[in-house]
């Protein structure tokens, strides 16, 4: 791996340390206004559009996105750009689902809880299962990938990498929980676009689009090529994949009940249109590389290898930035989104459904710490392929897009369709996972579930009421200051 | 089969995926000041 450090070890443990103090520093600081148990998991359920769109924004930019998304450029051309592009649609499908959520959930806290109310309990716990499953999935991807690219980018050991990373994280979000998630989310959302951006105009202004676009037809003829299929069955794909994986999880309804009534639609609305091209920016970068002549010894590095050698070590310090900030959006806002549903979905409302505002806050931090632990002990051994794992869970979250969103709009959606949709589709979507291949997961579970859904709810029509998703919790506080019982 | 996109159509996606991004930037910081100045950031 050492041709693919584009930073010395003393540089990236220098960024690293940086970022770090910033980071915690402002999860102390902005922790301190998480009085209440809103204001921790939910930042007051009073967020603005400035933060709101950031938040959206940065989360759904991974270290995939902006690694990932070169070397889709680099192995399927303009096509992987796009298709790679369209998971914005996610969040521009999601914009008026959030308006509708902060709506009908005014005192919501997790996608648990709809899925609860909505459904009954059985399809609860299929949902649970599912969602806990893909958000420890996803957090262990994060971790894994943090701690590759930082050895790949700078020769940090992969152990100390993805552990200082994960600590990092860990840290920031149990001081100042979602105020510090958003509020971060937001400088790194900033970095992201900036660095992108400047490496990306960097590299055409000096190579020229002419010299790229001439050596791309001569030695890569196929990247051009607007018909390959393998690139357009992967478009679809993904964007059933983000549909799917923000319709159903609870990083993205933790947001629409954190955002000020009158935000959510339009901070996901933005947070797509700002998303959309990134991945088609970065990918752009990937292009350039037969235009320099560049023999690229890993695939996946192709993106940071081609900054540092048109930019030198100020274009590995801008790719090192933008990773570090894709990673920790991301990371910062799974642990807070996972121990929530923790919390809500299972500590209060299967264990302790009397518990207390300070109890739950404290039962919120020891997750964090737990689920933290829990992926650095699968991260360590480093047993999978980044890439495979998150694909491995598209026919997971493919099965869940139709149960929420008619869910959310169809009041004859009944409860058996939408727990059999989310079963069947994730049984069918894994089997041609396995059968088929690694790109028709999401695409397979969501046609499942579709079906189910769609025939059930035409065969047994349900007439649920919407007045029954606006619960109110009745905690141990609440008793004692009201003098009731629940 | 192939049909490969000409240059000036890479041209357009790639540049247009430039202004894009930075207009985000912008419109983002903006956002950030106005609700500033409103004092409705939380």
């Amino acid at each position: 791996m050492s041709n693919t450090h584009v930073l010395t070890p003393q540089a990236g443990w220098l960024l690293l340390a940086g970022f770090s103090v910033v980071w915690i520093y402002l999860g102390y600081f902005w922790g301190r206004r998480a009085k209440s148990l809103d204001g921790y998991m939910l930042a007051g359920r009073n967020v603005g559009i400035a933060l709101g769109t950031a938040t959206a924004m940065a989360t759904w930019v991974t270290s995939n996105t902006t690694m990932a998304a070169p070397q889709l450029a680099f192995q399927m051309g303009v096509w992987g750009m796009i298709g790679y592009s369209l998971g914005s649609m996610g969040l521009l499908f999601f914009a008026p689902m959030a308006e509708r959520i902060r709506a009908l959930m005014p005192r919501g806290y997790t996608s648990g809880d709809f899925v609860r109310l909505r459904y009954g309990r059985k399809a609860w716990y299929v949902f649970l299962v599912i969602s806990i499953c893909y958000g420890l999935g996803w957090l262990i991807s994060m971790g894994m990938a943090g701690g590759i690219l930082l050895q790949a980018l700078t020769g940090i050991d992969y152990k100390v990498g993805m552990t200082v990373i994960l600590v990092v994280c860990m840290l920031y979000t149990m001081l100042g929980g979602l105020y510090a998630v958003i509020g971060t989310d937001y400088i790194q959302s900033v970095l992201i676009l900036v660095g992108i951006v400047v490496v990306a105009v960097f590299a055409y202004v000096n190579i020229g689009f002419e010299t790229v676009y001439e050596s791309l037809q001569t030695t890569r003829p196929a990247l051009l090529n607007l018909l390959m299929p393998a690139a357009l069955m992967f478009l679809f794909n993904n964007l059933l994949f983000g549909l799917g994986e923000i319709f159903h999880s609870n990083v993205w309804w933790s947001r629409a009940f954190a955002f000020r009534p009158g935000v959510g639609f339009k901070a996901y609305l933005m947070a797509g249109l700002f998303w959309a091209p990134i991945p088609i920016v970065a990918g752009s970068l990937a292009l350039v590389a037969p235009a320099l002549g560049m023999n690229v010894p890993a695939v996946d590095m192709v993106g940071p290898l081609v900054a540092a050698r048109i930019m030198g070590t100020v274009g590995a310090v801008f790719i090192f930035i933008v990773v570090f900030s894709s990673l920790a959006s991301s990371l910062d806002s799974l642990l807070a989104a996972t121990s929530d549903l923790l919390v809500e979905d299972v500590y209060r409302k299967i264990f302790k459904p009397l518990a207390s505002d300070a109890e739950l806050r404290r039962a919120s931090k020891y997750l964090i710490l737990v689920l933290t632990v829990l992926a650095w002990l699968v991260c360590l051994p480093r047993v999978t392929h980044l890439a495979g794992m998150i694909a491995f869970t598209g026919a997971f979250v493919g099965s869940t897009i139709w149960p929420i969103a008619a869910g959310l709009y169809w009041r004859k959606t009944n409860r058996t369709g939408a727990a059999l949709g989310m079963l069947l589709g994730s049984l069918v979507g894994l089997l041609a996972y396995f059968q088929i291949g690694w790109y028709v997961g999401a695409l397979v579970g969501s046609a499942v579930s579709m079906i189910i859904v769609l025939v059930s709810t035409l065969l047994a029509p349900a007439a649920f009421e919407w007045d029954e998703l606006a619960e109110h919790h009745g905690n141990a506080d609440e008793q004692v200051a009201t003098g009731s019982s629940v | 089969m192939t049909a490969l996109a000409s240059l000036g159509l890479f041209q357009a996606l790639i540049i247009l995926s430039f202004i894009i991004t930075a207009i985000a930037c912008v419109i983002l910081l903006a956002l950030l000041v106005k609700d500033w100045k409103a004092g409705r950031i939380w």
